[in-house]
């Protein structure tokens, strides 16, 4: 469609800049307690389901499978077992912040103690033929904390 | 019961990393005039006509709004459908539901994306154009020429598949070995796909596995480009598909199915598995739903060749066991004896899969429109050496639940 014989007639680019997105999230009542529990208890709280008892962590409100309501908290972890784990040796841009990530870094799929759901989190060991599925581990919180998922620095094998 | 419905016509565009050869619109409007000619129709003759890509890329958030009358659909009904890495799998299923539901007699699917025009950070997809919009950082981080260019040429990052493919790993004791086995065999297939983008004729395992690691276990030979790219379908009603095209590929059994249980954000945003995410029970539920109404009762015996949605090798391997293809655990022991080779007893993905092209709103898309070659006996090169009577295509995606599952056979019977 675009091309004809002979001279390749010139193909226009027109540029337009970068947009930004300014976004907030909104919480909502289950993750704010979650994330108020990090910051002023160093606490991992969770959900339990009154139907099935399943636990979730990060806490939500309705159980998928029972499609139950829950509102029984329970307190999960610091500690918990590595239930899988990459390192990553490719670096690239942290999409939440524009900034480079270094590498390597580890991440983690953690199950605390308590919880039938994993987090995912970061490690600090580098080198995978040291890390191991079952391994456990346990977080380490921040001391300046602000109400994220960040409040856990990472977590560290134990 | 839905009437018979056929797929009559297919169509896509050479698939490359940038075609900047084409506007948007231009590359959408080359898989549609295609599928049209495939068909035997006219545009005049197309009564409604479904489109998606993956929301937002491309850099435009509404194409809807001005692709139209590019593929003939001026005054004519217009739907967009857009399920993320699903995108083509559901564009094509809703064109199945315009003619199924009888409203409809020819209706046109198009699905597409060009990622090259913009440098969104798919933070899921993690792929090679987060690599061209991060260059300068990807250099502050002390990435060399050689990885820089090994990035634009294959993809970036791991996204969300390198867990699944490690909790895969555990389940079935597979290796690294089978990912370079997997990834050798697509590009191997795309050498024979005209329209494919990573070609690589006579590619090895050993070949793969020289490759750098990009994060454990994948290595830069286990990840899918990212591709510019469309795919269109033409879906008629049985009495025209018959009068249209001599091979029509019915369409038997369709089904969609989400499954909530592996939502992931990502270690930066404090990510969730709430389960093991290769269980991918979507899958399953939707392969028995739609083989149910296929009426296939043994999918290892009745099916002759699938095409899954494999970005990264260990998806081929545990799609294909929850298709039912393979037992549990057991797909990448086929996979060693070669029955999922091109020429083998259930050949996978013989036109070089999302592992060689992934132009990700047409991805989808492009399984099914392969069975439908495969049916229809217009695969050229990668045509599978056997009568093909039913094959089975794959979608996945959403954000990393959503599956859908079509059948496709040789007869409407």
């Amino acid at each position: 469609m675009a091309g004809t014989a002979g001279e390749t007639p010139e193909l226009i680019k027109v540029h337009s800049g970068a947009v930004e997105v300014p976004y907030d999230w909104h919480c909502g009542p289950y993750w704010s307690r979650f994330f108020r529990g990090l910051r002023d208890e160093k606490k991992i709280y969770a959900t339990k389901c009154p139907s099935c008892g399943r636990v979730y962590i990060p806490p939500r409100e309705v159980c998928g499978p029972c499609f139950a309501r829950m509102d029984e908290w329970v307190e999960v972890g610091p500690e918990g077992v590595i239930e899988m784990f990459t390192v990553v040796r490719l670096p690239y841009t942290n999409p939440s912040t524009g900034e480079p990530l270094s590498v390597p870094y580890t991440d983690v799929y953690v199950r605390l103690d308590g919880a039938d759901t994993s987090l995912m989190h970061w490690l600090d060991e580098t080198d995978e033929k040291k890390i191991a599925v079952g391994m456990r581990v346990r977080a380490v919180f921040r001391d300046k904390r602000t109400g994220t998922m960040h409040d856990i620095e990472h977590f560290k094998l134990i | 019961m839905p009437r018979p419905v056929a797929i009559i016509g297919c169509g896509q565009t050479k698939h490359l990393s940038r075609r900047r050869d084409v506007s948007q619109p231009e590359l959408i409007a080359e898989a549609a005039w295609k599928a049209m000619e495939d068909a035997n129709v006219t545009p005049d003759e197309v009564d409604a006509v479904v489109v998606g890509n993956m929301q937002g890329f491309g850099g435009v958030a509404q194409p809807d709004l001005w692709i139209g009358d590019w593929i003939g659909a001026p005054g004519k009904p217009v739907m967009r459908v857009t399920t993320g890495g699903t995108t083509g799998g559901t564009v094509a299923q809703a064109g199945y539901y315009h003619v199924a539901s009888g409203l409809h007699n020819v209706v046109l699917a198009v699905a597409w994306e060009k990622h090259s025009d913009s440098k969104e950070s798919g933070a899921t997809t993690g792929l090679g154009h987060v690599g061209f919009g991060a260059q300068v950082n990807l250099f502050r981080c002390g990435m060399g020429l050689k990885g820089f260019i090994a990035t634009s040429g294959v993809g970036m990052a791991a996204g969300v598949a390198v867990y699944q493919a490690m909790y895969y790993m555990h389940r079935s004791g597979c290796g690294i070995e089978h990912f370079d086995m997997v990834a050798a065999k697509s590009r191997r297939n795309a050498a024979k796909n005209k329209y494919a983008h990573l070609q690589w004729p006579n590619c090895t395992p050993e070949d793969i596995a020289k490759t750098e690691m990009v994060a454990y276990p994948f290595r830069y030979g286990h990840v899918c480009p990212a591709s510019d790219g469309a795919a269109a379908l033409v879906f008629a009603d049985g009495n025209t598909a018959r009068k249209r095209v001599r091979t029509p590929a019915w369409v038997k059994g369709l089904a969609s199915i989400t499954d909530e249980e592996n939502q992931l954000i990502s270690e930066s945003g404090g990510g969730v598995g709430i389960i093991d995410s290769s269980e991918q029970m979507g899958a399953r539920v939707a392969a028995q739903k739609a083989y149910k109404m296929a009426g296939i009762r043994d999918p290892q015996k009745e099916i002759d060749v699938a095409e899954l949605y494999q970005p990264f090798p260990n998806q081929e391997l545990l799609f294909a066991e929850k298709l039912g293809l393979f037992d549990e655990g057991k797909a990448w022991l086929a996979l060693e004896k070669g029955e999922t080779d091109i020429d083998g007893r259930l050949p996978c993905d013989p036109s070089g899969g999302v592992m060689s092209t992934n132009a990700i709103g047409a991805a989808a898309m492009l399984r099914i429109l392969e069975c439908a070659l495969q049916v229809m006996g217009k695969a050229e090169e990668h045509q599978v050496p056997k009568k093909v009577n039913i094959a089975v295509a794959h979608g996945w995606g959403g954000s990393t639940n959503y599956n859908t599952v079509t059948v496709l056979g040789s007869s409407p019977d």
